[in-house]
């Protein structure tokens, strides 16, 4: 028992972020968007940016990400007062992000190939690129939190927080994902 | 394994994990500015169900108040009634432009511990959900395979 | 007296006979699982999930749920009837470490009375997959799936009517469709 990683999902464990103390900063930006403060979008900009673009690289062609990165802020702006809660700012972006990548793939039937171009003349972008393709090859759950740990560099913490997963739920995304990789890692090393 | 390193970059760092982190390092988000154009703005006009609810409430109290009952009740999704039918959407957070002249709700709000166990019962439920779905594609794609690699192997 | 009689033996027959029978549509209504025989194997594992939703947690939840956005709104559906989802699923380190004993006390269970078991697929490569569902008439009145790897095992059991067709679309509605099982959608304008 002792040497167990036990992730008993304790539902009062694991909860939102506290708010007793401090209320989020995004309920107070929401806020002043609202009431006409476009800078205050600037800051929500800042802050999910590298969330909507880890989101869509574990999902589109490398090169569309910067283009839909802006595109999914833009149609967030016309949309803010859609959102009934400040503080569910994270996952809500997240959650178009994810419907602009279905959009994205309905619209554009072709298959996707890595190409010289995505490649990069770099040898390590292209082994990025390659890394990437297996990622892209996991079960969505895992893909999604591998690209925000590994390629945006996020905690898993700040995963959870910024999705508005339960941590234990990321952990075991991070864990089996992170296992699931290695195994194709292995594989195409081996070739 | 420990996944310390994984989970929250504490403990022990994991050479391959490192390794990753590093490679695919050049291919995290890179700031750049925010256009926002001139002419676009956020609605102010947040939808807002309380006149909504004032006005149904009224018709329903001088319905009641004539003695009239509906025979066939047709009720518009977005007009609900606040004497018969509770709120499609229980209010998480408090509404941004609250109007004091809303009526009051039947049911008491959700009390912050009940949100917070409620929400925590939502992932996990949504864990579990994608959980069995997986695994429900799993075996339909397995069995595809099967039935396939089966069809392939009969004689001609 | 012959009436006196027949009263008297007639009414613990009906209660007997009440009770077998509400015993028998207990029986088979009840698609919860015991999975507290699996717990054991926690300090083995390292990693392990336990999900425990009855259905004062899953009321609790879907009043969260968002009338706003279509996956929730989807997700409410699916869940309406459901009285209970429970997970458990562990990861080892090495093989070995479960038994297929551990399995088999799950196993019995699904043996028992509107049963059947719909897949069952293994592989060495893969591992083992079963798929169960207790009918109720011609109700899904609960499922159960059963993962089982060298390193891995998973049991998942939902109690009650569950619309498995709606449940496998799930894992699309959480991001991109899986392409390789998208029903066919109309062509459009120009793809005719």
């Amino acid at each position: 028992m002792a040497t167990a990683n036990m992730l008993m999902i304790n539902p009062l464990a694991e909860a939102v972020p506290e708010q007793a103390t401090e209320m989020p900063v995004e309920i107070a930006l929401v806020k002043a968007v609202l009431e006409g403060d476009r800078e205050g979008f600037g800051r929500l900009y800042d802050l999910y940016a590298p969330l909507v673009h880890g989101v869509l690289l574990a999902r589109v062609p490398r090169m569309e990400v910067d283009d839909l990165v802006q595109d999914i802020f833009l149609h967030a702006f016309k949309k803010l007062h859609t959102l009934r809660d400040g503080s569910a700012f994270g996952p809500w972006i997240a959650m178009i992000a994810r419907n602009r990548a279905v959009d994205y793939y309905r619209r554009s039937r072709e298959t996707v190939e890595i190409t010289d171009e995505m490649r990069g003349t770099d040898k390590q972008e292209s082994k990025a690129a390659e890394i990437l393709e297996l990622i892209r090859g996991l079960p969505e759950a895992y893909r999604e939190t591998l690209v925000l740990r590994l390629v945006e560099g996020m905690t898993g913490p700040e995963i959870a927080e910024r999705t508005g997963l339960t941590a234990a739920s990321v952990r075991v995304n991070l864990h089996r994902g992170m296992k699931l990789l290695r195994e194709k890692l292995t594989l195409t090393e081996g070739v | 394994m420990n996944d310390d390193y994984l989970w929250n970059k504490s403990g022990e760092p994991d050479p391959q994990i490192q390794q990753l982190e590093e490679i695919l390092g050049t291919l995290r988000y890179q700031p750049k500015p925010l256009k926002l154009p001139e002419e676009l703005s956020t609605s102010r006009s947040r939808r807002n169900h309380f006149p909504w609810l004032a006005i149904a409430a009224t018709v329903v109290m001088a319905l009641l108040a004539g003695g009239l009952w509906l025979q066939t009740r047709n009720y518009d999704a977005s007009i609900p009634a606040v004497a018969i039918a509770q709120p499609a959407d229980p209010i998480i957070g408090p509404p941004l432009s609250a109007s004091t002249d809303a009526p009051k709700r039947i049911k008491p709000r959700v009390t912050n511990y009940d949100r917070r166990e409620a929400l925590a019962a939502k992932q996990q439920l949504m864990f579990a959900l994608r959980l069995a779905s997986e695994k429900l594609n799993s075996a339909y794609r397995r069995t595809q395979d099967k039935r396939s690699s089966h069809e392939n192997t009969l004689p001609n | 007296m012959k009436t006196l009689f027949q009263t008297k033996l007639a009414a613990p027959l009906l209660a007997l006979l009440l009770i077998a029978a509400s015993a028998a549509a207990t029986r088979a209504q009840d698609s919860r699982l015991q999975l507290s025989s699996l717990d054991h194997l926690a300090a083995k594992a390292s990693q392990s999930v336990d999900v425990n939703i009855d259905e004062r947690l899953m009321r609790l939840a879907s009043r969260v749920f968002s009338d706003q956005d279509v996956e929730e709104r989807e997700i409410k559906k699916l869940v309406a009837g459901i009285k209970g989802i429970y997970v458990r699923s562990f990861e080892f380190e090495n093989e070995g470490q479960y038994t297929a004993a551990d399995m088999e006390t799950i196993r019995t269970q699904l043996r028992g009375p509107g049963w059947t078991r719909l897949v069952n697929v293994m592989s060495k490569k893969e591992g083992n997959l079963e798929v169960y569902l207790l009918m109720n008439g011609e109700t899904v009145g609960g499922l159960a799936v059963l993962s089982t790897d060298v390193r891995e095992l998973t049991v998942v059991n939902i109690v009650g009517p569950v619309d498995l067709e709606k449940l496998a679309k799930l894992e699309g509605q959480f991001g991109i469709p899986e392409l390789d099982i998208e029903p066919a959608k109309p062509k459009t304008k120009n793809e005719q």
